[in-house]
Formats: C-alpha cells, sequence, structure tokens
C-alpha cells in the first residue's frame, strides 16, 4: 500500500517548462490520461441515487450544501497534479484524484470515524453580533446506521483500490519518461 | 472537504523548512531579548548588541558621509534621516542595513535628501510588488531618474509610453511595501533595533574596556604571561595544568573499568557486550517505531497507548506467533493506566503472525497460548467477551473479513513499516479499525 514517493518532482516539471513550453501540460494531460481508469472505477461506485433517502426520512435536501447533487455533481472526480509543497508534511500528493461533491464525501467517510464525538460542543462563532455555539447531537448515527445497511458508505476507496496498482505505475512511467527528457536536454 | 486518493507521491521539504525557519527566528529574537534566559545568555546578548551597534555605527557613518558629500545635508537633516531610515525598516520589515546603501545610491542621483527619501519608499514599494531585491529596484529607480529608464521599463512594463514615470509608478505600487510586510520581519526589525539601541548604549564601556586591556601592563599582557607560565610545570599555573592532565587521563581509567565490568576484565570484550545487546534490543525498537507510525496516522494518544498496550500485554505462541491482548490478572493493563491514567475498556485482541523466529517458548507458555487462541481466558478458563473469534486473516495481499475484532497479518520478519501498511490498507478497505481500537465493547 506504500506509495512510491519521487524526490525531484518540482524540479522536474520546473524544467520541462523551461526546456520548452507546453511539456509540463503534456505530462499532467498524460498522467490524467492514465488514471482515467481509477477515475471511472470510482465514478462507478458512487451511488447513483441518493443514498440518505430512506423510507424514514423520504424528504430530500435539495437547497442545502450537503443535498445530493446541489452545487456540484455527485460523481464528479478530478484528476490533480500539484508540485507545490507544504508546511506541514514534507511527504505530499503529486498526482491524486479528488472527490470533491459534500454530499458524495459525507456519505463515503460516514462511519469511519470512532463513532464517539470528541466534543459535546462545537467551536463558538459570530453570528449576526452575537456568538454561537453547537450541541453535537446524535442523530449522525442513524444516518450511518441507514448508510451501513444499504452498503452505500465506504465506497470510494474500495472501488478504486483495484486499479490503483496499473494507474500507479503508469504514471510513474510517464513521470520518468519526462524526465529523461529533461536529463538529455540538460545534458 | 474532500475524499483524496493519492496517486503519487512526492517529497518536498522546503515548506515545512521556511514554517521551521520563521519559528527559528521568533525563537532566536525571543532569546535575544531575554525571555526566560539566564546570566551567560545575558552577556551573550549584550555582546552580540554591542557588535550590532558598531556594524550600524558604521553603516549609518557610511550613508551620513554620502548625505554630506552628494547633498550638503546638514546635522538636523542628517538626524531627520536616520529617523526616517528606522521608521521605514520598522514599517515594512526591511534591515536598514539593506535600506541604508539604497539610500545612499538615490542620493547620489538626486542630490536632495528629501528626493531620495521619497524614492527610497518608492523603490520599497516596487520591490514588494515585484519580489525583486530592493538593490536592483534602488538601481533602476535611480538609473530612470538619471534619465535612463531601460531597467525599470524591464520591470513595469507599463510603464513604456509613460510621461510621469515616478508618478505613474507610485500609482501602480504605492503602499504596497507596507501592506506586504511580513510580521515576522518587522518583529525581528524592531527586535534589532532594540538591540542595536542597548548596544549603543554599552558601546563606549566596551571602547574603555579594549582600550584599558590593551595598554602596556593591561589586562593582555597578563594573559600572555600566564601562558607562558603554564607551559612551563615548574610555576605554579603549570602545575595546575599537569593536574588537569592527570585528573583526565583518571577518569579516562574509569571509564575504561566501566566497560572491563561487562566484560570480565577485558574493556574491549565489555564494550563489544554492551554495543551486541543494544543491537539485539533493536527489533523491539523497531516495533515501537511502528507503533509511533500508527499513531500518527491520525489516532490520538490514546490510542497509542491502546496500542502500546496491545504488544506490552503479549503472550508469545507458537514458532513465531505473537498474541497480545487481554486485560491481565486485574483486568487493567498497569502499562497503560500509567500512560493514560484510565483502566483499558473491554478485551483487545490483535494477532501479529510473523515467519522469523520472533520469540522462542517455553512448552507451558505454547500450551497457554492455545488456550488463550481458542478465545478461553487460561487464568479465569472463562471464554474471553467478545474477543477470539473468526478473526480477519490477511495474507500478505488482502484481507478475508468475518468479523470486527481480530486482524491477523502475515508479515515477512516483522517488518513495522509492512505491519503499519497492512493495519493502514485494512482501515481504508473496512473504512477504519475495530470499535475495539477505540476502547469500546461491541
Amino acid at each position: 500500500m506504500a506509495d512510491d514517493i519521487v524526490y525531484n518532482a518540482k524540479e522536474i516539471v520546473k524544467a520541462l517548462s523551461e526546456i520548452e513550453p507546453g511539456l509540463k501540460r503534456a505530462l499532467v494531460k498524460d498522467s490524467r490520461d492514465a488514471a482515467e481508469e481509477a477515475i471511472s472505477a470510482i465514478k462507478s461506485a458512487i451511488p447513483k441515487v441518493n443514498p440518505f433517502e430512506s423510507k424514514v426520512r423520504p424528504v430530500t435536501n435539495t437547497r442545502g450544501r450537503l443535498g445530493w447533487g446541489v452545487g456540484k455533481k455527485p460523481d464528479e472526480v478530478k484528476f490533480s497534479f500539484t508540485t507545490k509543497g507544504s508546511r506541514r508534511s514534507a511527504v505530499t500528493a503529486l498526482a491524486s484524484l479528488k472527490v470533491n461533491s459534500p454530499a458524495t464525501v459525507l456519505a463515503d467517510t460516514a462511519g469511519k470515524g470512532s463513532g464517539t464525538p470528541r466534543r459535546s460542543v462545537t467551536n463558538s462563532y459570530t453570528w449576526k453580533g452575537q456568538t454561537r455555539t453547537h450541541r453535537v447531537t446524535t442523530q449522525g448515527k442513524s444516518m450511518i446506521r441507514h448508510l451501513r445497511s444499504n452498503r452505500t458508505n465506504n465506497f470510494v476507496y474500495p472501488g478504486v483500490e483495484k486499479s490503483l496498482p496499473r494507474v500507479q505505475a503508469e504514471i510513474k512511467l510517464i513521470l520518468e519518461k519526462y524526465a529523461a527528457k529533461v536529463n538529455r536536454k540538460l545534458n | 472537504m474532500s475524499v483524496i486518493v493519492k496517486l503519487l507521491s512526492k517529497f518536498d521539504d522546503s515548506g515545512i523548512k521556511k514554517a521551521k525557519g520563521s519559528f527559528g527566528g521568533l525563537k532566536k529574537t525571543i532569546g535575544a531579548i531575554g525571555i526566560g534566559i539566564g546570566i551567560s545568555q545575558i552577556t551573550d546578548l549584550l555582546m552580540e548588541s554591542a557588535k550590532a551597534a558598531s556594524a550600524d555605527k558604521k553603516s549609518t557613518e557610511l550613508l551620513n558621509t554620502q548625505l554630506v558629500r552628494n547633498a550638503n545635508a546638514t546635522k538636523t537633516q542628517i538626524k531627520q534621516s536616520d529617523n526616517f531610515i528606522e521608521k521605514l525598516s520598522l514599517q515594512t520589515g526591511v534591515m536598514d542595513d539593506d535600506l541604508r546603501p539604497s539610500m545612499g545610491k538615490l542620493v547620489r542621483v538626486t542630490k536632495d535628501v528629501d528626493k531620495a527619501q521619497e524614492l527610497l519608499a518608492l523603490s520599497l514599494d516596487a520591490s514588494a510588488t515585484t519580489g525583486k531585491p530592493l538593490e536592483k529596484v534602488s538601481t533602476a529607480i535611480s538609473a530612470a531618474f538619471a534619465g535612463n529608464k531601460t531597467q525599470l521599463v524591464k520591470l513595469f512594463p507599463v510603464l513604456k509610453d509613460s510621461k510621469d514615470l515616478f508618478g505613474d509608478l507610485e500609482k501602480i505600487v504605492g503602499g504596497a511595501a507596507i501592506q506586504q510586510a511580513d510580521p515576522f520581519s518587522k518583529f525581528n526589525n524592531s527586535m534589532d533595533i532594540l538591540k542595536e539601541k542597548l548596544g549603543a548604549a554599552i558601546l563606549p564601556l566596551i571602547e574603555d574596556f579594549v582600550a584599558e586591556i590593551t595598554k602596556p601592563g593591561g589586562l593582555i599582557e597578563q594573559v600572555g604571561k600566564f601562558l607562558e607560565d603554564l607551559s612551563n610545570p615548574k610555576s605554579e599555573a603549570g602545575k595546575v595544568f599537569t593536574d588537569i592532565k592527570n585528573a583526565v587521563k583518571d577518569a579516562f581509567g574509569y571509564v575504561k573499568d566501566f566497560f572491563a565490568f561487562f566484560g570480565n576484565g577485558d574493556a574491549v570484550e565489555g564494550f563489544k557486550n554492551i554495543a551486541t545487546a543494544l543491537i539485539q534490543a533493536l527489533p523491539a525498537l523497531l516495533a515501537l517505531k511502528g507503533i509511533m507510525m500508527l499513531a500518527s496516522a491520525g489516532k490520538s494518544i490514546a490510542n497509542l497507548a491502546k496500542a502500546i498496550a496491545l504488544m506490552t500485554g503479549a503472550n508469545a505462541v507458537g514458532d513465531g506467533t505473537i498474541v497480545g491482548g487481554g486485560k491481565g490478572k486485574t483486568g487493567k493493563a498497569p502499562f497503560m493506566s500509567k500512560l493514560i491514567g484510565l483502566p483499558v475498556i473491554g478485551t483487545v485482541a490483535m494477532v501479529l503472525t510473523t515467519s522469523g523466529d520472533t520469540k522462542q517458548m517455553t512448552p507451558e507458555e505454547a500450551a497457554r497460548a492455545a488456550i488463550i487462541r481458542k478465545g478461553i481466558n487460561p487464568d479465569t478458563g472463562l471464554p474471553y467477551k467478545g474477543a477470539f473469534g473468526a478473526g480477519i486473516f490477511a495474507s500478505g495481499k488482502g484481507f478475508q473479513a468475518n468479523t470486527n475484532n481480530n486482524i491477523t497479518i502475515n508479515v515477512q520478519s516483522a517488518d513495522p513499516k509492512a505491519v503499519v501498511d497492512a493495519v493502514s490498507k485494512y482501515a481504508k478497505n473496512n473504512g477504519g479499525l475495530p470499535p475495539i481500537f477505540f476502547g469500546k465493547k461491541n
């Protein structure tokens, strides 16, 4: 499960842009094409219908941020290729897939925690000149129960797991190919 | 919030170094202003302040000479210029040592103190906007003032057809330096200026001191004589030096005896024995590192304590099999209780199977372990509550999940990294670790 770590990605990508404008774009495009298999796998693993709906709670959230399909498509998977560093960790993702729909993320991560809230009250924030906090309720437990019983939680990683090694190897090969180009030009 | 699936990772510690640099700078500054420091640090601070004041004095005198020679500046103007530089440094976080050369450059071109100050402020804004060094920008501005605007236009192409070069530049960059001033740099600068002021106060004392020690018969001469005495074993100082030498020799003898104790009188053999023992303890240390990696994977310190409790409560079973878990006779895990001050809730089972020779067992231990494997507490003869059932078995590549309590991991030679990888893979596959890992009964 250990990810491969590239040690000079930033330098390679920088050198690519300097050698020939557009090479960096080509690298990202090639990597994205290689990741297509994993993207499709995640898309097909995401539930096609609103997993939060149930007979007990047939009302659909059509406006809120966490509504299924509100704002973002539930099965939108974005490919990200970034060489930016982090101030917290030395090892960060170079190429990754992101599922950004809040509702999809909520369904996927539901039940992954310990099940015990860390605090009984949320952080305070100012609202209309007042300070507000909220009590942490247990209503999420029934949601988790519902998602578990319908097997509509924890679908992203199990969905993509099979195709991951192949995609990772392909992207690594692509990066090596472009690194070889840089080396040829520099030497 | 988003779900992220990593495809390829990269190593880049520049961000961390930058973050450390900021904190390092703060620490240095706090150290310099004497928060929670001892006498020796205060002495260091005074000497450092004196040095800073000396450098600052040199740099100020250099600029003041420029002001007098090029702009016929009066004493009042010179004083006002010093205040201006100090104020600008505090506002923008740029060091006064960087500001003065640029000011000197501008005053040589403009021949006017006020105009030079105006252009220096403009240079700082332009430097903050473009990210170019102040020296480069002030050179471009001074060249533009002299009629050569090529360098400035390179920095700001929009000024190519400008009729009022500095007026237009002011419109583009005005106020940027103060706006973008880094709070850390401002703070550090303030402290530097304070240090310089402190140094300026003690600099005359140090100058007097230097004059005193360098005069004929002064400290320097006396120290020289002392060193001469030191090299002569017949003198008093030379005798003390010989005593020190003997004391060091004795100390070495004690160290030799210490190692000889572990090697039946042979110090080299003793050292070898200690080193061997340390090497043998290495796998345990590596296993501990594995636990630390597990804990750092986003789990709380309580979970770390549980992980350690699993390992410390372990009974070895069979050939190279370690079974960890159980409350122990008292119903509490003493180590864990000590660590987090809480009793262990429930019984936790974790099975780590290794293919190497992890531990040899006595027949009694093996029999006891066999009973444990059947899910029975050998001390009470009763089954463990919700602990050992059909487990989740992993054999290198995958897992077969039957229950949420046990994780069996087959890894070669108990490589801690492989254990961590296997557990994290299990967690990703199953949406987390079994609830028992969080101190919960099923």
